[in-house]
Formats: structure tokens, C-alpha cells, sequence
């Protein structure tokens, strides 16, 4: 983790110093020096121009990442990259998803962060206000670079004050999964971009089997799956200008429509799904609709007779068509020792042969234009173009400086309202949830 | 040590003060070991806590003071009074494990009852047992639709719930988890305890025609209190710290639990605040506000004990 930018007149790695000349104690101290600090490190060497090939030196970059699944993918991105820039060594430091923002902050107040990490939204106004990330529109317009390829809304999740922080390398959006098999048995036709919320809430009441404990639709207690989709697709808002939107009516109206799923027994209620989630009930035949991520797909796909009778759809629209949009970002530490080398990586991962890589693993939707081919030919028998098909319609996912602490109240306020019959009114739930966000949003802006 | 007695006797008149601190002195050295890991390990991060708890903290390090806001803040929070109501809950329930496990220890120290030790091996394993472990596990069990609970209640046409998502079965649910743990521990203490009851008192007593139960109400209860009064002081701490059965049955996963409130201690509030929302500050006068709670009750219970313990 810690770097260590030996600027040696040779090639030679620095776990190997050349045999013949005996080091002068000037390069060993200096090379001492450079130890636990990386920072002094690279302010001794700054004067000697860009660190990744001083003098023929090397740069050493750590790369984190969270998803195992796509590490293979990442090294590969690696690999060709160094083909142009064989002078820049790169580790993959995977770090499992929960332990990975603690140990990041922790990384970066203490130092021997990473220098080129994993971002998301909920995250990056936080890293960027408090000046841990390298800011790099600069570095983009002079290279040329405008991030046209991504989608714009990706984009400019991953700016704060003006500048440019992240970018982005996948995104997903959310799309309706659907058992086909319980829609023949219930004669009715699958979903398809004409349906409405109308057509899902009939199809779901047709569809619950109480005998057979099937649920015509899954309305989870899940900002990304479902809340957002829904508030969005009723034309409700979830933050402006540092307001909460969950006191607007048509925020409501979204949460309304789901609550109602439940409240009519079409839907399991939260406890239900707290016990077992609304993928795993869709994977057993017991859900005939749900939302879901790209993700989600994976675990469908490998269940061969999940496989075979899972459909996906866009969306149905409400008062307009939408869904919410989410992607990661590639950042860089704003205390690297090697921000060129690091700008070159990153700016490497925004282009065509990066998306095209990840796209062929089949684990992630990559986000640069036209790279998804791949992507979707790796399960032919998903129709995972709707979630392509969806990004024009798509709102980006909110996010403010400090987005966990709103986040972890939404669930919390609203779960009395998505209990079933008797449970809190959703009104209600949504407009203490609005108070207690717009404390922390009034904390957060002063 | 005479030499330190005699010295100042012979200086007195002179400087008559000085006798007492001189002792004291050598007497530090003898409490030092303890001294020095109670203060390295407890006062000096408690007092540090409670300087926090006046500051704010950035999510990368660094704090400023900010007086008492984290204190006002926490006060007009409406998840920090249901905490504090359930942590009562929590406690209250706790305190079941005494009787259930008075009653064990009375029933084990029978006469002629065989296979002692495995029963009280079976009593304590839930006890050494990992909270996360016993909470995953009883958490399956207690799953609405698959849970072990449910279909045994089903044999018999009683409808189930989902028992630690409902909001209103999911504190009982967890504080039965709780007591399931902890009786063991106490048992121990109470066998002890039963058999330390010199054997004339009961013989005494069945002389005087009491039966069974009216032995067991006058005689081995009280001669018990002494132990009744250690181990509820001790469940009373242990219980108003309770947050891994929480973190593990109701609160795990994306939180989206409706009973999650409804579960929520203030250790588990803590955590929350410290961790999931970066919030240091208010987290630490969390803590320090726990404590004076925790200290409140002991000194209650220190107060009342004059009233029902018997040392004999």
C-alpha cells in the first residue's frame, strides 16, 4: 500500500538493487526517507518532472475495486493499458463492499489510501468536498477528453462545485423481471413498453394465488429498486436545492402505488421480505413481477429453471415513463504521489477498449456508448437491452454530501407504512421522513 | 513499613499533617497494577469520550468543538427516546433469566438427580456460545414462512408472524434470544449459591412441617439474595448493552426491516450513528449518556438491595 518511488538509473525492480555499483549512503538514506512518507516522497521528486518516467523510474499505482466478480475484467484493463505504459506498474486491491468505505476513509485519514479507487453516488460529494479526490477537469480539457460517450447524467453525478471528480466506467438502471410461466398459466400477456401502472396492478391481482402463497408483485422496502423508479415515474423529486421531496404530493402518489400492492395483498408486505428477500422469492416461483438491477440477473441466470421462465421488460410507465440511474466511477486520491500516472489510467478506463472488456466479461453494463454488445450476447436469453433502452428516461440517483445519513432514515420511517392493512398512512411516513432529511440537508448546507 | 510508622511519631508536634500522606504514598504501589490498567483501559477513554462528545467530526478525521449541540441534538431525536425506551424493555426482560434460572438451579440440586454436569454443560453452552452465531440461527428459526417456529405453531392451526420483522413481536422476540443466552451463566452462580445454603436451615424447616414450596419461598430465597442482588446488578449492565442479537436478527442486510425502530438500543443507535452515518460526535455522547443510565440504575439497585438481601 505504501509507495515507494525509487528513482533508479536502471530498470532493475526495487526489491533487487544493482550488484555492481555500491549504494552511496545518500541513496539509501534518501531511499529510507522515502518510506513511510510517500507524501515528502513526492514532493522530493516533483521537481523532476512527471513521476511515472523520471529518469526511466517506475510508477506504482494501487487500484481498489470491491466486486470480486469483476476483478478479472479490471486485470485485463490493466494488462492492456500497461501494453502504452509499461512504466507504470498497477495492483488491484479488492476489498469486500462492506468493509470497503470504512476502510477507504480510514486509508485516507491515515494514509496509504489507493490512488485510484472505486466511487458511487452516495459518496462522492462527501470525498470531493473534503478534498481527498484529484480534481481533473483540467487534465481532461487539455487532454482532449469530453466523456461524450457516457451518459451525461452519469457525468454529472460525479462533479461537485464545477469540477469534474469521477469517471464513470458502468451503470445500471432498474428493469421489471417477470415469471413467465405464472403469466400463462393466468392467461395474460407479458409486459411490454405499453404497459402502465394500471396494467401491472390488474396483471398482479390476477396473478396472487393465496393456496399456492404466489405474490402477483414485490414492492420492497428498496430505494433503488423501487422507491426512486416509482417516485420518479409519478413525477415526484427526492431532493433539490437541499430539500427533501418526500412532503410533495407526487412523491407520495409514486410511494402510494407501492403500498397499495401490499395494502390489496398483491405485494408481500416489508416483514415478509425482511425475512426473505423479493429475489429470492421471484427465484422460487413465488413473485410474478419485481424489479430488479442488472445485476439481479445473475443469480436467475445461473438457476437454470429460474432461467428459463424469467422475462425482463421496461419499466411501466406512470404519469411518465422513467427509472433511476447509477454507474461507479474511477477517482483518483488527491494525495497520490503519481497523479499523471493516475490521470493516464483513469483516462484510459473512459474509453472504448475499457468499455469493451468489461462488457465481454458479462458482469457489468459498461457505460461508454456502444461497448454493451457484448454484454447482452452473454445471455441471450435475457432481454437485457431494457435497461439500455431505458437511459433517455432515466433521473440520476440523488445523492448530497452526506447521503447515508438521509438514506439510513428513509427505510427506517417509512417501514411502518409497508406493513400491510393498519400500517402507518404512507403520508404521514413520507412527511416525517421530509423533517428529519431536511435537518440533516440544513446541517449539511450551512 | 515500621519505619514509616515510627518516623513521624517521633516528629510530631512538628509536622502532624505529614503522617497520613506518607502512607498513602506506599499504598499507590500496591494498587498501581490495577490502578494503571483501569485507568489505561477505562478512565482515560471514558474521560476521553466524554471530552468527544462536546466536539464534531469530520468523515476524515479531525474535530472541533461545538459545545453541547451533539447533546441537544441527540434529546430532540425521536429514535433516541424509543431507544431508550426499548433498552428499559430490553432490561426488564432480562431480568427474567434470574427467575428462570433460580428455578433451574433449585431443580438441579435435587437429591439423587443424576447427569448434573450435562444439564448444567447443556445450560451454559448458549452462554459461550457467539451472539452472531445463536442470532443467525434464531433468526431462522423464527423466519415467517420457513421458520421452525412457524411450522410447529402450524401443527396446531396457530397462526405465526414474522417474529423479528414485526414490529410488534420483534423486541420480545429478541430479548427471549437473550435470556436463552444468558440463563446458563447465572445457573452457574446459583447452584453455587443453593448448595453454599447450610443443610440444618432446611432440615430445621421441614421439622417445622414447611413443604417444599414454602421451604423454597422462606428459606432458600432469601438465603439466596445476596447472589439474586450480584447477578441482577450484573444482567442489568449486560442487558442495557445489548446490540449484537439486534445487529445480527433485526438490522442486518439493507436495513429495510419495519422492526427495525421497534428493535433499536441505544448501543445499536451508536453504532448507527458512528458507523453507518459517520457521526462521531453525537455517537460518543451516546455512549456517555448510556453510561449514565447504567450508572443510575446500579446505584438504585445498590439502594433498594438494604431493603430484601439477607447476608447472613
Amino acid at each position: 500500500m505504501t509507495h515507494v518511488p525509487l528513482h533508479h538509473p536502471t530498470e532493475s525492480p526495487p526489491e533487487s538493487p544493482p550488484a555492481s555499483p555500491p549504494l552511496s549512503r545518500r541513496t539509501v538514506l534518501r531511499a529510507l526517507a522515502a518510506l513511510p512518507l510517500p507524501m515528502a516522497a513526492s514532493a522530493a521528486c516533483s521537481s523532476a518532472g512527471p513521476a511515472f518516467n523520471a529518469g526511466g523510474g517506475r510508477a506504482r499505482i494501487g487500484y481498489a475495486v470491491w466486486d470480486k466478480d469483476q476483478v478479472p475484467a479490471m486485470q485485463q484493463v490493466v494488462d492492456e493499458f500497461r501494453k502504452d505504459h509499461p512504466d507504470i506498474e498497477i495492483t488491484i486491491q479488492l476489498t469486500p463492499f462492506v468493509t470497503y468505505w470504512t476502510r477507504l476513509r480510514t486509508s485516507i485519514t491515515g494514509g496509504g489510501a489507493a490512488d485510484v479507487f472505486w466511487m458511487n453516488a452516495p459518496n462522492i460529494q462527501k470525498f470531493a468536498k473534503y478534498g481527498t479526490l484529484l480534481p481533473l477537469g483540467a487534465r481532461l480539457r487539455t487532454a482532449g477528453e469530453t466523456l461524450a460517450d457516457h451518459p451525461q447524467n452519469l457525468v454529472r453525478l460525479y462533479q461537485f462545485d464545477g469540477e469534474q471528480y469521477g469517471i464513470p466506467k458502468d451503470f445500471d438502471t432498474i428493469s421489471l423481471y417477470y415469471n413467465r410461466e405464472l403469466f400463462d398459466k393466468a392467461g395474460i400477456g407479458y409486459p411490454d413498453e405499453t404497459w402502465t401502472w394500471q396494467h401491472v396492478v390488474d396483471a398482479a391481482g390476477a396473478l396472487r394465488d393465496p393456496a399456492q402463497s404466489v405474490f402477483g408483485y414485490a414492492a420492497p422496502l428498496d430505494r433503488q429498486r423501487a422507491l426512486y423508479p416509482a417516485i420518479f415515474q409519478n413525477d415526484g423529486w427526492v431532493l433539490r436545492d437541499s430539500r427533501s421531496g418526500f412532503a410533495d404530493e407526487a412523491t407520495i402518489g409514486g410511494l402510494r402505488y407501492l403500498t397499495e400492492m401490499i395494502d390489496k395483498g398483491f405485494s408481500p408486505n416489508a416483514m415478509a421480505i425482511a425475512d426473505t428477500n423479493e429475489r429470492s422469492l421471484m427465484q422460487s416461483g413465488k413473485v410474478a413481477m419485481m424489479t430488479g438491477l442488472p445485476n439481479d440477473a445473475n443469480a436467475l441466470y445461473k438457476d437454470e429453471k429460474a432461467r428459463a421462465r424469467t422475462g425482463i421488460a421496461v419499466l411501466p410507465r406512470g404519469r411518465r415513463r422513467a427509472t433511476v440511474i447509477h454507474g461507479l466511477a474511477n477517482v483518483v486520491n488527491a494525495r497520490t504521489p503519481h497523479p499523471d500516472a493516475c490521470f493516464e489510467f483513469v483516462r484510459f478506463m473512459a474509453n472504448r477498449v475499457t468499455g469493451e472488456i468489461q462488457g465481454r466479461s458479462g458482469t457489468i453494463l459498461p457505460s461508454f456508448a456502444g461497448t454493451q454488445q457484448a454484454y447482452l450476447d452473454s445471455r441471450p436469453e435475457f432481454r437485457l437491452q431494457s435497461f439500455i433502452d431505458q437511459v433517455p428516461d432515466a433521473t440520476a440517483y440523488p445523492a448530497s454530501v452526506n447521503t447515508e445519513s438521509w438514506e439510513s432514515m428513509q427505510l427506517q420511517v417509512l417501514g411502518l407504512s409497508w406493513v400491510g392493512q393498519g400500517s402507518r398512512p404512507i403520508a404521514d411516513s413520507a412527511r416525517l421522513l421530509a423533517n428529519d432529511m431536511n435537518v440533516v440537508l440544513a446541517k449539511e448546507s450551512a | 513499613m515500621t519505619d514509616l510508622a515510627v518516623r513521624p511519631a517521633a516528629a510530631r508536634g512538628t509536622t502532624a499533617t505529614s503522617r497520613p500522606r506518607r502512607i498513602d504514598r506506599s499504598a499507590y504501589l500496591f494498587i498501581a497494577p490495577v490502578g494503571i490498567g483501569l485507568g489505561v483501559l477505562y478512565i482515560i477513554p471514558a474521560v476521553t469520550t466524554f471530552v468527544l462528545s462536546f466536539t464534531e467530526w469530520g468523515p476524515f478525521g479531525g474535530n472541533t468543538f461545538n459545545g453541547v449541540s451533539n447533546y441537544v441534538g441527540i434529546f430532540q431525536l425521536e429514535t433516541f427516546w424509543t431507544a431508550m425506551g426499548n433498552t428499559l424493555l430490553y432490561a426488564l426482560i432480562g431480568l427474567l433469566t434470574l427467575p428462570i434460572a433460580i428455578l433451574c438451579a433449585v431443580l438441579l440440586n435435587r437429591k439423587g438427580l443424576r447427569g448434573v454436569a450435562i444439564y448444567r454443560a447443556l445450560y451454559f453452552i448458549p452462554f459461550v456460545t457467539l451472539p452472531v452465531a445463536s442470532g443467525m440461527v434464531w433468526k431462522w428459526l423464527y423466519n415467517g414462512d420457513f421458520g421452525l417456529i412457524n411450522q410447529f405453531l402450524g401443527i396446531f392451526g396457530i397462526p405465526g408472524t414474522y417474529w423479528v420483522s414485526n414490529p410488534a413481536t420483534a423486541l420480545v422476540a429478541i430479548g427471549i434470544v437473550q435470556v436463552w443466552s444468558q440463563v446458563g451463566y447465572y445457573l452457574i452462580i446459583f447452584i453455587a449459591g443453593v448448595k453454599d445454603i447450610p443443610a440444618e436451615y432446611n432440615e430445621a424447616a421441614e421439622l417445622d412441617g414447611a413443604t417444599g414450596f414454602r421451604r423454597f419461598w422462606h428459606v432458600t430465597l432469601p438465603l439466596l439474595s445476596p447472589s439474586i442482588f450480584f447477578c441482577s446488578i450484573v444482567n442489568v449492565i449486560a442487558t442495557l448493552q445489548i446490540f449484537d442479537l439486534i445487529y445480527v436478527m433485526s438490522q442486518s442486510g439493507v436495513s429495510a426491516n419495519p422492526a427495525f425502530n421497534a428493535t433499536q438500543s441505544i448501543l445499536s443507535l451508536f453504532y448507527q450513528k458512528a458507523f453507518a452515518e459517520g457521526d462521531k460526535g453525537s455517537a460518543t455522547a451516546l455512549a456517555f449518556l448510556l453510561m449514565l443510565v447504567i450508572g443510575a440504575l446500579t446505584y438504585v439497585q445498590f439502594r433498594l438491595q438494604r431493603r430484601w438481601v439477607n447476608y447472613v
